[in-house]
């Protein structure tokens, strides 16, 4: 708060009181009290007491197998290759048998938690990890299925939860912004920045896609190369003070001092931007952790982007989306296995694993779990099923998968709800988006049915007319 | 605020409760009741003009007394008139999305004739950069997408012709109820051309879902449909009547009279409507647009919770039963033709009988003059929406503006009239005496200025501090557009071409039939024009132009955010565009001023500004062009408040 106010004092000094002659009192005070109000990522204190002050939400687009990953069962091992006696209705409408996984399952930890050995670090993480494996969605259409899981609705056009989060709970950080999203590095998702659009909401919340790889990782971020400081600065000298000077003919106008403040600011974002990016200072271990040495580029660019995101976390950031995947074509560059699970999942999972992993590590070892929500999501799970009578991949299934959350506020190692015993129905508290967005929005001190914003007649929220908060898994 | 007879009745109290928990005998008994209490719903009325009041410019227009009225029941005063270059910056904004060229505003300012500022009122409407203006608030309230959305987000190469046909309408003053008819139905009326085919993209603008159309399952195929035909019950219930019709697929509306049964009703009229590519009449065989391809539809079905796998009583298509002197009862057998179901919608709502198509169209065009609609919230008239703050001038304007002997559905005559208003010409300074009385007010014994009296408290801003009663003119930022465009004006760089398919400044890729879009800035006069005709892209998004609000394509924005960011102003600052148009603007004023750099620098504040600079502004200039460039202080001005501001 100290560095914040003489920051803006300071900030008011050059800018409206330092200036234009004859500037009175109440100016001052009028300016003073829009510039309080001017930082669009101003915090915004929680309903109630919030469990966790930020999130990284993990995004594996293309539709995890829950089967051969987090929701062992054994009953596919038994009925391998027979017909599963269910009706699936599946996207390209070709059931096939049973399918075992052809992943080995193992327990792991202290909780004893399923995972097959597709996922090894992961399974070292077990016992932070919170499951819910009763999870259903609306659709098996990869589109509005993602659009569901992000935004609540299965249409385009309605704002992430990442927008929701930064509308309602601003930031901690002015210098960067609220809401930051990391796409793969190989590809951006199908729909590309639909998927963190503001929608509805001010353009602020919209989510600020980095490019991968890049010391500018936001567009217009960089002074250009032919303006020299000199030249700038002394062009910014002039700017400010012809804006003070309108200011101070225009009092009562708030906006004025609203976009002399959003100068101040962009300034320091061109400051703090470079210095978050670069990664000189990390420590080999670390990096190595991560794999950002890691042969396979997917998985060092993806490494990378783990990285960025506890750097982004650990200065305040609000809201970090991680993608990992990205279209549908061909080759498959996300979890979409139709064709080969195995093929397709090994190589899937060869990205992931290991810098999730250690993310989750190093966000535990610096203490910053105990105040971020990890949050790992798929848009649909895969059918136990074959597509196909002698395919070996697996078609999407809305009606059974697994996620999982860890850090502030949940129970870790906990496996929550379940699906039937082979995999096809959530049976056992079942979980919608909806509620993991409730969940999400009270771990931040949130009542999701208050978070509204009017728009066309009806007070929109992120879980819609639906969501329930899943006590089951809150610590 | 509200108007008379807004307050609901306890018997309305019952009724919406009875929304909430719907039975439906209750409801076919007594929906008629409850539209006699909805203030919008209501039959126009036709108040009386209010005697004249104020000052002697206060007197000429109607919108003026209704203004004035209001104005002196809260002990209030206009503001003085705006000074003529700040009049004219404003007018030309507001009118045509540019700023005035330097000879319109030195020839306005000179010009001392009594009608001069009705002569530039005149010029600015006639002028073809005045649909490309206003087609873009139209856009935004249906929102116009050129490509498909979702998974795949293909180009739609022929949805440029929608555009092209809504700023041609706007340009050639097409009445209004032609104008909805031929968006609606123009297709299938017996008039029908090349013209009113192409109309029909308003249909078809929001998002289809490729993937999910082609999918192997029946039911995903369904729902796919579902949510598309709401997309487009929705658009065309909120763009022409200002009702959430979408609110009621799945239950009773909550908040209005309008039973489930009516979502379904309109949505069997245009339960035929499908996207795509079509010929449209005379034109050759390579000439296609994006819009409507209506088929015979199936039997419609109310839907439990709106899921198509659970239908329930099947309707005939018909339009809203609420408006109760204006049937909605269309007449139409379950399996009436599919043509036949959308040109009697069409005259349902293109009527003059019907008062929530005037009030709606009325009420955005003083929107986008004000900045703020008589309702603030212009999509939605219903008891969720905002009241009108001058019920009684809204009502007169809707009437004159259907009346044979007003305006008869001119849209260019509803302009002349607002802007024409002494209302619209007052300036948006806050006056010096407001702001004394108030400080006078608040000193303390000591005398002494109270560091917690900020001008907030002048009676002015007291009452009425978002000023929607028009004791001033609102200023605003320039919107996305706008800001844009004036730039290239500035620079001298606009390409004026009109129509056609619109420019792409983004690298395409394609992969297995998807697609990525990657913004960049091609510089190049094909890239030159005006910001309609950039391509609608949704996927494909403009950094400088999202940081200034320009909105979701997929998303109905009758009225866009004003926000201001640290984002906005890093494009404002580095852009390369910005920066591209800063060099142009000093080439410019060199050229244009000869080599003097002081007239050079008054050259770059009356282009940009539209008055002289003040000595120290000047002086401050010439010291920073001659050591770091024209193209610093053109830069400067660029980025300056006043210039971003429209006041």
């Amino acid at each position: 708060m100290l560095s914040r106010s003489l920051n803006r004092r300071h900030f008011l000094f050059r800018s409206a009181c330092g200036f234009g002659g004859v500037v009175l009192g109440w100016l001052c005070a009028e300016e003073a009290r829009a510039a309080a109000l001017a930082s669009p990522y101003a915090p915004k204190p929680p309903m109630f007491p919030a469990r966790a002050k930020r999130v990284i939400h993990i995004c594996a687009l293309g539709g995890v197998s829950h089967v051969d990953t987090f929701d062992y069962k054994p009953e596919l091992e038994r009925r391998h290759g027979q017909d599963s006696g269910r009706k699936f209705d599946t996207f390209f409408s070709q059931p096939g048998r049973l399918l075992k996984s052809p992943f080995a399952f193992r327990q792991y930890g202290g909780s004893g938690r399923w995972v097959s050995d597709l996922l090894p670090y992961l399974a070292g993480c077990v016992d932070d990890l919170t499951f819910i494996h009763s999870m259903h969605s609306k659709s098996s259409n990869h589109t509005p299925a993602t659009f569901l899981m992000n935004s609540g609705f299965t249409f385009n056009g309605f704002p992430s939860a990442g927008a929701w989060v930064s509308y309602g709970l601003g930031s901690e950080n002015q210098n960067l912004p609220a809401y930051v999203v990391l796409p793969d590095p190989r590809q951006l998702p199908a729909g590309g920045s639909i998927n963190w659009t503001n929608g509805f909401l001010p353009a602020v919340h919209q989510g600020v896609a980095f490019r991968s790889g890049e010391r500018d990782p936001i567009p217009d971020l960089a002074t250009p190369s032919d303006i020299s400081p000199a030249r700038r600065e002394a062009s910014v000298h002039l700017l400010e003070k012809l804006n003070a000077a309108d200011a101070a003919a225009h009092p009562g106008d708030s906006a004025l001092a609203a976009r002399i403040r959003a100068y101040e600011l962009a300034a320091q974002m061109q400051l703090r931007v470079p210095e978050l990016v670069e990664l000189s200072r990390e420590t080999a271990a670390t990096k190595s952790a991560y794999g950002l040495d890691h042969p396979n580029a997917a998985t060092a660019g993806f490494a990378r982007n783990c990285l960025l995101a506890r750097r982004l976390s650990e200065r305040g950031v609000r809201f970090v989306q991680i993608f990992n995947g990205g279209q549908f074509g061909s080759p498959r560059i996300n979890w979409d296995g139709h064709e080969d699970i195995v093929e397709n999942h090994r190589k899937q999972a060869l990205t992931m694993d290991q810098p999730v992993a250690a993310l989750l590590r190093d966000l535990k070892q610096r203490g910053l779990l105990d105040e971020t929500v990890v949050l790992w999501t798929t848009e649909f799970g895969r059918t136990p099923i074959t597509q196909g009578i002698d395919g070996k991949g697996r078609d999407h299934h809305q009606h059974g998968f697994t996620i999982w959350a860890a850090g502030a506020g949940l129970q870790p190692g906990l496996a929550f709800g379940a699906t039937d015993e082979i995999g096809y129905d959530a049976v056992e508290n079942p979980v919608e988006f909806y509620d993991v967005h409730a969940t999400l929005l009270r771990l931040l001190g949130v009542e999701h049915t208050k978070l509204v914003f009017r728009h066309n007649g009806v007070d929109r929220r992120l879980t819609d007319v639906h969501g329930e908060v899943v006590q089951g898994i809150l610590a | 605020m509200k108007p008379p007879g807004s307050r609901p009745s306890r018997l309305v109290w019952l009724l919406l409760l009875a929304a909430w928990f719907p039975l439906p005998g209750l409801w076919a008994a007594t929906v008629t009741t409850v539209t006699t209490n909805l203030w919008s719903l209501q039959p126009l009325q036709h108040p009386a003009i209010p005697p004249a009041s104020g000052p002697s410019e206060w007197r000429n227009n109607p919108i003026d007394a209704f203004v004035a009225d209001k104005l002196r029941q809260l002990g209030l005063q206009p503001a003085p008139p705006a000074d003529r270059g700040t009049l004219l910056r404003r007018l030309s904004f507001d009118l045509i999305g540019l700023p005035p060229s330097a000879e319109e505003t030195a020839a306005f300012l000179r010009d001392s004739r009594g009608d001069a500022y009705e002569r530039a009122v005149d010029r600015l409407l006639a002028s073809s950069h005045h649909g490309e203006r206003w087609a873009r608030h139209w856009l935004d309230v249906v929102r116009f997408g050129e490509s498909q959305g979702f998974e795949y987000d293909r180009i739609r190469e022929h949805a440029w012709r929608y555009r092209d046909y809504v700023i041609q309408a706007f340009n050639d003053d097409k009445p209004y109820d032609q104008f909805i008819r031929e968006q609606l139905a123009g297709d299938v009326l017996l008039e029908a051309n090349a013209v009113s085919v192409i109309a029909t993209g308003f249909l078809v603008a929001g998002p289809w879902d490729q993937a999910g159309h082609s999918s192997a399952s029946a039911s995903v195929r369904a729902m796919v449909r579902e949510a598309e035909l709401e997309d487009i019950v929705g658009t065309v219930a909120q763009t022409f009547l200002g009702v959430t019709l979408n609110c009621a697929r799945c239950h009773n509306h909550k908040f209005d009279p309008i039973p489930q049964r009516d979502y379904y009703r309109v949505k069997a009229v245009f339960q035929g409507v499908n996207h795509g590519d079509r010929h449209f009449p005379g034109g050759s065989t390579n000439d296609w647009s994006y819009a409507a391809n209506a088929s015979q539809p199936e039997a419609t079905f109310i839907l439990n919770r709106g899921e198509p796998d659970k239908p329930k009583d099947q309707v005939t298509p018909g339009a809203l039963e609420a408006l109760a002197a204006h049937s909605g009862e269309l007449g139409l057998a379950a399996d009436s033709p599919e043509g036949e179901r959308r040109r009697r919608f069409a005259d349902w709502v293109a009527s003059p009988e019907n008062p929530l198509t005037a009030r709606v169209i009325v009420n955005r065009v003083w929107q986008h003059h004000f900045g703020r609609g008589l309702v603030a919230t212009p999509n939605d008239f219903g008891k969720m929406g905002e009241p009108p703050s001058h019920p009684e001038l809204l009502d007169w304007l809707s009437a004159w503006f259907v009346s044979p002997d007003g305006a008869n559905w001119s849209l260019k005559r509803l302009h002349k009239l607002i802007v024409t208003s002494a209302a619209y010409q007052q300036s948006s300074v806050i006056s010096k005496s407001v702001i004394s009385e108030s400080v006078t007010a608040k000193r303390s014994p000591a005398g002494e200025l109270n560091a917690a009296s900020p001008i907030t408290e002048s009676p002015a801003l007291q009452r009425d501090a978002d000023n929607r009663l028009l004791w001033r003119f609102t200023p605003h930022r320039l919107e996305a557009e706008e800001l844009r465009d004036a730039l290239l004006a500035l620079s001298g760089e606009l390409n004026p071409q009109m129509g056609g398919p619109g420019f792409r400044p983004f690298r395409h890729v394609t992969n297995g039939g998807q697609n990525e879009y990657f913004a960049s800035d091609p510089a190049g006069a094909e890239f030159n024009r005006r910001t309609i005709y950039r391509i609608s892209v949704h996927s494909a998004r403009d950094p400088l132009l999202d940081s200034l609000d320009c909105p979701e394509f997929s998303t109905r924005t009758p009225v866009r955010a004003n926000t201001t960011t640290p984002l906005q102003a890093l494009s404002l600052m580095n852009d390369s565009f910005v920066q591209r148009q800063a060099a142009k603007l000093a080439e410019r004023v060199q050229r244009e001023a000869g080599p003097d750099l002081k007239y050079q620098v008054d050259q770059l504040w009356f282009l940009t500004l539209a008055r002289e600079p003040k000595p120290a502004e000047r002086r401050d200039a010439l010291k920073l062009a001659r050591e770091q460039g024209m193209a610093s202080a053109a830069w400067v001005l660029l980025n300056s408040n006043e210039f971003v501001f429209v006041r």
